[in-house]
């Protein structure tokens, strides 16, 4: 069961299924698509950090340049922090089937950012904190260094 | 008599974490250590290094999911004392609601979940009835009422924080998102039941002390120092100074939280992953201090608010001050519900906290250290955070409840077994026909 942690409903689902023997099978969705935000298309110009400036409320923060994770993470929660005009960080996990929700997310990034290459690489200095936020330990990216540390050891 | 024994509770249930409890006894029956092993490490002031701070209140709450709240709002406040800001002052209403919320729902699951049941059902009946589904079913008005306390304390915190366990809208310079009107009213209609429910809970605790005075005041006393917020002498859990008292009852420092290591030191034991605090200029272990609930009711002259006060003198009038029985931190529990239902009354009739004014639109990082200091529902909480130039944090440190009720826990788990396996202390209590049979 993803989520950090998961919401009652998710664990009332999950519950009742394990009890009457159904199948509890994760959802295709994201959260972007249980969020109510107006969208349109992403020309992202520049990113801002959460504390910067206001949040429209009723616009994608993605959109205005807030490092939002919804397109990237698996919608169970309800999209509990874009509700409350906040990014989300992924707490999740990955939308099903894709194993390194980090490398998913940065190479949407590459898609939507019209930015330079550094200038993209500038505004995260942090990518663990900002690409990885629960899910690093998972990511194919912390076994590849983790098996590195090995080799160097040895 | 027999050889050394050892006497070990593994896993401590009715606890948020991983602990264990660890008695040894010599040969001649006496207790020779009492240890409480905290058995996990949680390294997140070492994870927290390299992020940006105002990201800091995302990850800190994950320290605990009873009481993220606190974390949450000690984490935005060290940041905003390292980059020296002052949030609007409705983001601060709406914050002190969050965590009177919280306050209310933990104390309540605390009284009702965690201790209630050995009081009702009685502390030696069988450890499989001694739990709330029990007094959800003997007592169902008390149960319905209990859940409800807690259910209204959760889905307050959510309606500010996003969720109740692991809240997400107070940035540095404020908060992110308003408080509606619609949920105002919503909230502000339960409010009389509310009321209701905690003079209910009050009347039901005081029967509960009244028939386990023998326990209370025989059982577990042992003499401390206290920690606890006031905000001049006022019983204060967002923000205020810190006061230490000595086990006489003398005030012997009142401090800036950013202050605290004039006062706060650690002692690493060798037997748990926590750190012990104590106080400094006394040393471990005669400077050993406890927080919490009847610590922080120890250390103010007052309460804030009328109920609360004259539940807070009451329990004074009975057992004195400063109160060094163990028990009594449920009476305190007690008296500080009654403030937080209150405080959550006050804030909710307050027209700013519905105001759309709760954030900065101008929030510059700077390189310095803060700290962020509230009072979480099991004591002070302590938060600093040092950011370089971009906002990005290079150190953390942080004295959670924990750390400040290890050294006390220990200390009176090291007095409850002298008097269980020494003196069989507990046999001779005299105990009340529960009220659950
Ligand atoms: S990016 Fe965030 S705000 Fe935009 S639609 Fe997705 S979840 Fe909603
Ligand atoms: S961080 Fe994302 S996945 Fe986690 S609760 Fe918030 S919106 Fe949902």
């Amino acid at each position: 069961m993803p989520g950090c942690p998961p919401t009652s409903k998710n664990l009332l689902d999950a519950l009742t299924a394990l009890i009457s023997g159904k199948p509890f099978d994760l959802p295709e969705k994201s959260v972007c698509d249980q969020c109510s935000k107006v969208k349109q298309d992403k020309h992202i110009k520049e990113f801002h950090r959460t504390h910067e400036g206001h949040i429209d409320p009723s616009k994608c923060l993605l959109d205005q340049g807030y490092l939002c994770l919804g397109f990237a993470t698996i919608g169970l929660c309800g999209a509990i922090c874009p509700n409350v005009n906040t990014p989300c960080k992924g707490c999740f996990g990955p939308v099903i089937r894709v194993r390194d929700h980090g490398a998913k997310i940065i190479s949407a990034l590459g898609a939507v950012a019209e930015m330079e290459p550094d200038k993209l690489r500038e505004s995260f200095p942090d990518p663990i904190g900002s690409f990885y936020f629960t899910d690093y330990a998972a990511s194919y990216l912390s076994r590849i260094r983790a098996e590195t540390r090995r080799k160097k050891k040895k | 008599m027999t050889g050394e024994k050892t006497v070990k509770i593994s896993p401590v249930t009715r606890l948020e974490g991983h602990g264990d409890i660890t008695i040894k006894l010599g040969k001649d029956g006496k207790v020779k250590d009492a240890q409480f092993n905290i058995t996990s490490t949680r390294f997140f002031e070492k994870f927290l290094e390299g992020r940006f701070a105002e990201e800091a209140p995302r990850f800190a709450p994950r320290i605990c999911g009873i009481c993220p709240e606190p974390h949450h709002l000690a984490s935005v406040k060290a940041v905003e004392d390292a980059w020296g800001i002052t949030p609007p002052a409705a983001a601060v209403k709406v914050r002190r609601l969050l965590i009177n919320a919280k306050q209310l729902s933990s104390h309540a699951l605390h009284f009702f979940a965690l201790a209630a049941p050995d009081f009702l059902v009685g502390p030696f009946a069988e450890p499989a009835k001694r739990n709330l589904v029990t007094i959800v079913k003997a007592m169902p008005d008390v149960g319905k009422m209990a859940l409800q306390m807690m259910q209204f304390g959760q889905e307050l915190a959510a309606a500010i924080g996003g969720t109740a366990i692991h809240p997400v809208t107070a940035i540095p310079g404020g908060m992110l998102n308003p408080f509606s009107e619609e949920n105002r009213d919503k909230f502000l209609k339960q409010i009389a039941d509310i009321r209701q429910w905690t003079a209910d809970t009050l009347t039901l605790a005081k029967k509960v002390f009244d028939d386990y005075w023998d326990t209370i005041t025989k059982l577990g006393v042992v003499q401390t120092y206290y920690i606890g917020t006031h905000n001049n002498g006022a019983h204060e859990i967002y923000d205020g100074s810190i006061r230490v008292m000595d086990p006489e009852g003398s005030v012997v420092a009142d401090i800036k939280p950013k202050d605290y290591r004039k006062c706060f030191a650690e002692y690493v034991p060798e037997h748990s992953y926590a750190t012990h605090v104590y106080y400094k200029p006394v040393g471990y272990p005669d400077g050993v201090w406890r927080a919490g609930t009847l610590a922080r009711t120890n250390v103010v002259d007052k309460m804030a608010t009328p109920l609360a006060q004259e539940a807070f003198e009451e329990m004074r009038n009975r057992l004195g001050h400063p109160i060094h029985a163990t028990f009594a931190y449920h009476w305190a529990r007690i008296v500080e519900l009654v403030q937080a239902m209150e405080e959550l009354e006050i804030l909710l009739k307050d027209p700013q906290i519905v105001s759309k004014d709760i954030k900065l639109s101008v929030v510059q990082p700077k390189k310095g250290d803060g700290v962020g200091c509230v009072e979480a529902p099991r004591g002070t909480l302590i938060h600093h955070y040092w950011t370089d130039e971009q906002g990005i944090i290079t150190k953390a440190n942080m004295i959670v409840a924990t750390n400040n009720n290890v050294g006390g826990i220990e200390k009176t788990l090291m007095e409850v077994a002298k008097q269980v396996f020494e003196q069989r202390a507990h046999q001779k209590l005299k105990l009340p026909k529960p009220m659950i049979g």
